[in-house]
This record gives C-alpha cells, structure tokens and sequence, in this order.
C-alpha cells in the first residue's frame, strides 16, 4: 500500500520535503524526517509512542551523523548554527515555522538543547544532535528512572538530561492545553463575576476618560502658553 | 513582535488622548488646541501606521527570502540527484524523488537550463532528458591542469 499521506516541507532546510521512515517492531510508527539535515518531525503523541520503544529501535532506520548540521539563515542566507538564537549577520530570530500548520514554533531550552514545539498542533521538531542527545545517552535512564520512581525506589533516581527532558517539554503542550482548559472550566463557572463586568468597564471607562481629560487639557494649556509668549 | 506592540502602544496613547481632547470641550478653532490634538493624537496615530507598515514590509521581505533559499536548495537536491543518476534526470524522476508536483520539478530543471547547468537532450522515445555536463564529468576531475598547461 503506497503512503498517501502528503510529505511535510522541512522547516529547517526550506525546499526540501520530509520522508516518512517507519521505526519501531511492524513500522508502527512513521516518522517525518529529512535527509538532508537529518532533523526528525513528531506530532502530537508520537513523542510518546516513540518513548514506549528502545532507542536501537530508532538508530536502525535513521542514519547518525557526527558532524553537526549548519542550516542557511532564512533572512540572509548565511550559514547558521540551529543552536543560536539570532543571526549572527542579520539579526534574524531563529525560530521555525510549523511544518504541519505553518504557524512560528517556539522554542524551548533545557539543558543546552533548544527544541522547537508547535502550540497549535503541539507537534515537536528535533535537529539530528537533539535527537541524539535525547535518544541516545539520557532516554533510556530517563525511561528507568520514571519506573523507579513510580515503583517507589526514590533512592535509585537519575536526574539527568533526559529525565529534566520528559517532564518539562514533552509535556509542556499538554499542560498548556489542560491550563487552557481548566482556565476556561473555572471561567464557566463565575456568572457573577460576568454580570458585574458591565458595572466595572463603564467605571474603568470613565476614570480613564477624567484621566485622558486632564492631561489633554494640561497639554493644550502648555502649548497655549507657548502661543501666547508669541 | 517588537513593532505590532510598539504600534499598538502608540495607537492606544493616541486614542487615549482623543478622548481627553473629546471630554475636554475645547475649541477646535483655537490653534493651541489644533498643536495639542496633532501633537497628543495625530503623532501617535502615524507612528503607529508608520510601524505596521514597517512591520508588514518586512514580514513581506522575508517571506521573498525564505522563497527564495527554497529554490536554492531545490536546485542543489537536484544537482545531487543527477549525481546519484549519472547526470541525467527526468522531470518525472525530480518530482517523485523530491516530492515536488511535475510542474515545479520541470519549472526547476527549465531554470537550471536557462542559466546554463542543464540542457535538454531528447531519448529516441520522444522523452526530455535533462543532461548535466559538469556533474557527468566529475569522474575526470583528477586530470584537470593549469589553464596555460592545457
């Protein structure tokens, strides 16, 4: 069965479109990644799909590289390292466009590593040495460390990378969303507050506008002053 | 980011001042209230459109950049795949091997033409071949000398 499922641009090289490599036992699961830069796409889940699996299961359908990809600034078109922050050239801020959704990602720093995540679509964007940091040294003691600590061995904890990884940005677009959530429950449930809004904008309204008032006339009794020493 | 909330600060100091001006009952005619509403509200009003249309310039330029360096790395995929094919392509074999449509891949192999590192040769089947001269002759590169050499 051929995949129908439209290639996803690379939002790193521009130009290029992603392949979907199948990873883990059957190719359960497909991911975007480009050949160029070797950076690797994961949407929503696949982040955790991918944890369930060894990391030898990944290292066997993509390819490691030791030298680090420098990627072309797409204001000025120099080279670039995707650790930096801005353009050393042009001042262009390093961020990257979605590649499902085109919205700007921002960017989340841990641990000298400096992921891209969409808040849209809450996919992820890993450049080949994220990639290898994550899923090479620190994942499995990362993955380790979680089931002792579930099974409470506290004692026997590693604190590493990884660990820091998993709890703070694969989790992030989650924890914003159920925020969102939780935010808009809890704003459901103030009816009160929402029949005084009315009350309070006009208040606020008119403070401002004694405000506005005042310093107008300040102003125009200054210049008028001006006018008048003429 | 910095020139949307620059513009909407400027905006909003401006319509902050109308309002003043507006509650203050002061007479238009008068020419220290005409300095004071172009000074308090019709300078915040065109710095802030100044800004936004700053802002959308630039959004617009690199949006042109970003096309650009796009087309740039199509041609150098290109190139590397008329490498890998013995520096030969068809628009068919572009578009599948990129995941281009066949109009973008022989829109790019036509613009590799025009500036002169393809030409188009035809098979005996009627089908338009891309021929990459320099990238067939790579083999031969160790031989190269000095121009006054050769």
């Amino acid at each position: 069965m051929p995949e129908l499922s439209p290639r996803l641009p690379c939002p790193v090289c521009l130009g290029v479109t992603m392949g979907r490599v199948a990873v883990g036992p059957g190719g359960v699961l497909r991911v975007d990644h480009c050949g160029r830069c070797g950076g690797a796409w994961l949407e929503h889940g696949e982040v955790q799909r991918l944890r369930a699996m060894p990391a030898a299961e990944l290292w066997k359908r993509l390819e490691k590289r030791e030298h680090r990809f420098r990627m072309r600034c797409h204001d000025c078109h120099g080279s670039l390292d995707r650790a930096d922050a801005k353009c050393p050239a042009c001042g262009w801020s390093n961020t990257l466009e979605c590649p499902a959704c085109a919205r700007p990602m921002r960017t989340e720093s841990h641990a000298g590593l400096r992921l891209d995540v969409c808040g849209a679509c809450r996919g992820v964007w890993f450049d080949h040495h994220e990639l290898r940091a994550i899923w090479e040294a620190g994942f499995d003691g990362a993955l380790q460390g979680r089931a002792l600590r579930l099974a409470g061995s506290p004692g026997e904890l590693r604190s590493g990378p990884g660990e820091v990884l998993l709890d703070t940005l694969f989790h992030a677009p989650d924890l914003a969303f159920h925020g969102v959530r939780a935010a808009a429950h809890a704003a459901s449930h103030v009816p009160d507050l929402v029949a005084v809004a009315p009350e309070v904008a006009t208040g606020l309204f008119e403070v401002v506008g004694e405000a506005a008032v005042s310093v107008f006339e300040v102003i125009a009794s200054i210049i008028g002053g001006i006018f008048e020493g003429f | 980011m910095g020139k949307p909330l620059a513009a909407a600060g400027l905006a909003a100091l401006g319509l902050f001042m109308l309002l003043g001006f507006l509650g203050s009952g002061a007479a238009l005619a008068a020419p220290a209230t005409l300095a004071a509403l172009a000074l308090t509200v019709g300078l915040p009003a065109v710095g802030a459109a100044l800004l936004v249309r700053s802002h959308h310039a630039e959004r617009a330029r690199l949006v042109g950049r970003r096309a650009q360096l796009r087309s740039q790395t199509m041609d150098a995929e290109i190139l590397r795949l008329a490498g890998e094919r013995g520096g030969r392509l068809t628009a068919v074999e572009v578009a599948t091997e990129l995941a281009v449509t066949p109009e973008a891949a022989k829109d790019a192999l036509d613009a590799l033409c025009v500036r002169g590192h393809a030409e188009i040769e035809v098979s005996d089947a009627g089908l338009l071949v891309y021929g990459f001269y320099d990238v067939r002759h790579l083999g031969g590169k160790s031989s190269a000398r000095g121009v006054l050499d050769a």
